[in-house]
């Protein structure tokens, strides 16, 4: 197969028939405006929770890590898998984990022992980069230091959240992290509520191929 | 795929006669359009959206060369491969040998419309490369050997019962009446393929152009498993997919969720800008994007036709639409149903073979009102069934009955004078007076029998709007 000739052949014939509009797409939608932290966090739990996943306030890292216990206790969860990210340092929940009766599986370079992590462990633990009020929604930047497996894999994600990353929506998103080609990550995830299927015979049923419980720390 | 789009009305009459399926069928679509209807209350201006969608999708189509070289720019600088693929064929030949070059054995594959149609699978398969669904619908209708029933629930029509033996013979796993159970065999199952496979296979909900981004729209995670574990992921995208910029996509994808499954978001957005890069532990190592033509730059060429273009499969109009909700997806007899595949498959296929898909519409308009992609498919399909009656041959229309060709020739010379109408008006209520009984004809003989097969017509009034009008006048 010749691409490049392929290429102008397709671009050719299209341009004979294309129209340059005059420009963007102008919208003059209503915005929702919501400045209060509470009338937004209200509507990010309420999105979270009707996707099937569980959202914690919290005050403080304090706070967070005790909810963190909570979690991993109710689920006895034994083995954990944890990013590298910022918002994981912050809140310095390795540190707190290492006094627990919970192993921390160590996360590998290697693609394929890394594969084996993800796939064996309890639960993943990530931070989110942003928060989306009306879905319900958490965003999630893969990198270096938050591995695309962590999120996905393990049959529990815990992600991590702080306040000021919460959003009105999707929108304000774009708006915020003004995409380009050189800003995009290789991935970027936006993840409400567990995974889900209504496949067979449209029973709902959580934790198709991605996790089955999701939760969310809120600081 | 097995192509039965000459068998339309055949099909169709065997599905009608399915009492279950049918109950299944418009249950599930007024559930969707249920779903569909309360997610779009829900925001703050529903009208407006869809007014902003429709106009995004009409100037992504207008412009889409442009923005193909565009998309094709930045995708190249953040480390992807852009391949062009004419046809089918070379598409096929490229994927398969690209696998065969890196010695896979093993590919996951996501629910792609785009795959369907050039056969993907079935070429993987005897290229001697096992490939696997792994959406779950998908998955067990590829275990079934059967095609899939509708665009969003491809199993919707088989009992738990059905899957409960299927998997017990295919997979090997008990027999068991709770659908949680057979979810997590499949989980399993794949869960394995996905460890293991060194190819994914992704389609594309929408490619950016300001950013060189494919976006993936799912639940499950099959797709984020498919587009992270193996070494290589291939994109196969037609060249409509194209937006220009990332708010464009977000508000298209608003409105694609909410119509497709009535969702305000669906459980996993993934936004994919080249390979993994440097230091990343997953993700694929390099990242294959294939645009394919495929007919469509044929369409583009009509101004009318490539309307069908802008549509972004999100299903909705299956919903809506009153053939569908009876025929169901199987008549269509192809990869794309419902309303946009009424005209998309004889537009794909050559309108003399899918000539049955097009005069199967009430033209009731119901699917232009709830797309959100701005897809008139009622003025497509009055525009193919003109093509087939002026004997314009650039789809491959058939000829048309030599009896209807006069028929409509007639037709038009009585509509077309306002005495002849009234003549003709005139006549009528004389000649259909013997037909008529309690009021109305239940009854035509001969070859004229179709039309009141399932209707009745009703006796024309003895005055005319006009004749009374022009009484009172006076
Ligand atoms: S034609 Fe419109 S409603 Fe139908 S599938 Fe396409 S986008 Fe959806």
């Amino acid at each position: 197969m010749d691409s490049a000739s392929n290429r102008e052949i397709i671009l050719d014939s299209l341009k004979r028939f294309a129209i340059k509009p005059e420009g963007p797409v102008k919208s003059e939608l209503v915005k929702t405006k919501i400045d209060d932290l509470d009338a937004l966090y209200e509507s990010f739990a309420q999105g979270v929770t009707a996707a099937g996943g569980t959202v914690h306030r919290v005050k403080d890292m304090k706070e967070a890590l005790e909810a963190l216990d909570t979690i991993l206790k109710e689920l006895e969860v034994s083995t954990v898998v944890i990013s590298e990210d910022k918002m994981i340092k912050l809140v310095g929940i390795k540190d707190y984990l290492k006094g627990k009766d919970i192993k921390i599986l160590a996360i590998s370079k290697d693609p394929a022992r890394h594969k084996k992590t993800c796939f064996s462990a309890d639960a993943g633990i990530t931070g989110a980069d942003y928060a989306l009020a009306d879905t319900g929604t958490i965003m999630i930047y893969h990198g270096k230091d938050n591995a695309r497996l962590i999120s996905l894999a393990p049959p529990t994600h815990i992600a991590f959240v702080e306040a000021d990353k919460l959003l009105p929506d999707i929108d304000t998103l774009i708006a915020e992290i003004k995409p380009s080609n050189k800003s995009m990550p290789s991935a970027m995830t936006l993840i409400t509520g567990p995974s889900l299927t209504a496949d067979i015979a449209l029973q709902p049923t959580f934790g198709m191929h991605g996790p089955k419980n999701l939760y969310v720390i809120f600081i | 795929m097995n192509l039965q789009t000459e068998r339309f009305k055949e099909i169709a009459r065997e599905n009608l006669a399915n009492e279950e399926q049918r109950k299944i069928l418009s249950q599930f679509s007024l559930i969707l359009k249920a779903l569909r209807d309360s997610s779009f209350a829900a925001l703050p201006d529903e009208n407006a959206a869809l007014e902003k969608g429709r106009k995004i999708r009409e100037d992504s189509v207008k412009n889409m060369p442009y923005l193909l070289e565009t998309f094709e720019e930045n995708a190249t600088k953040a480390g992807a491969n852009v391949v062009w693929a004419s046809d089918a064929r070379q598409a096929n030949d490229f994927i398969v040998s690209l696998a065969k070059e890196k010695g896979a054995n093993l590919c996951v594959k996501a629910k792609s419309m785009i795959s369907e149609e050039i056969g993907l699978r079935e070429e993987l398969t005897d290229g001697g490369i096992e490939t696997y669904e792994t959406d779950l619908g998908e998955f067990i209708v590829q275990q079934a050997g059967k095609t899939p029933f509708h665009i969003v629930g491809p199993a919707i029509n088989m009992t738990i019962k059905e899957i409960s033996n299927l998997f017990n013979k295919t997979i090997g796993v008990p027999k068991t009446e709770d659908p949680t159970e057979l979810a997590i065999s499949a989980r399993m199952f794949l869960r394995d393929k996905f460890k293991n496979a060194q190819i994914g296979i992704s389609g594309a909900n929408m490619a950016v152009a300001e950013t060189g981004s494919i976006i993936l729209v799912e639940n499950e995670g099959n797709i984020r498993f498919a587009t992270s574990v193996p070494k290589t992921h291939i994109v196969l995208m037609s060249i409509e997919k194209v937006v220009p910029t990332m708010s464009d996509a977000t508000h298209m994808l608003k409105l694609l969720t909410r119509s497709c499954t009535g969702q305000r978001i669906s459980n996993y957005v993934s936004v994919i800008t080249g390979p993994k890069k440097a230091g990343e532990i997953d993700g694929p190592e390099e990242l294959y994007i294939v645009i394919l033509d495929n007919g469509r730059t044929k369409i583009y060429s009509d101004e009318v036709l490539r309307g069908a273009l802008q549509c972004i499969k999100c299903g909705m109009c299956a919903a809506v639409c009153p053939v569908y909700t009876h025929v169901g997806g199987y008549a269509y007899g192809w990869v794309y149903s419902g309303p946009i595949g009424a005209v998309l498959n004889p537009l794909l296929l050559g309108l003399d073979r899918a000539r049955d898909l097009y005069h199967a519409t009430t033209l009731c308009g119901a699917c232009k009102d709830y797309c959100p992609a701005g897809v008139d498919v009622r003025n497509i399909a009055l525009d193919l069934r003109a093509k087939e009656m002026d004997g314009d041959k650039s789809f491959n229309a058939s000829n048309p009955p030599v009896g209807l060709k006069r028929l409509y020739r007639i037709w038009t010379w009585v509509l077309l004078h306002h005495s002849r109408y009234k003549i003709a008006s005139r006549l009528m209520r004389i000649i259909m007076l013997p037909a008529i009984k309690y009021g109305k004809i239940s009854r035509l003989p001969g070859r004229l029998s179709g039309w009141t097969q399932c209707r009745d017509i009703p006796q024309l009034p003895p005055k005319s709007f006009h004749e009374i009008y022009s009484e009172l006048k006076k």
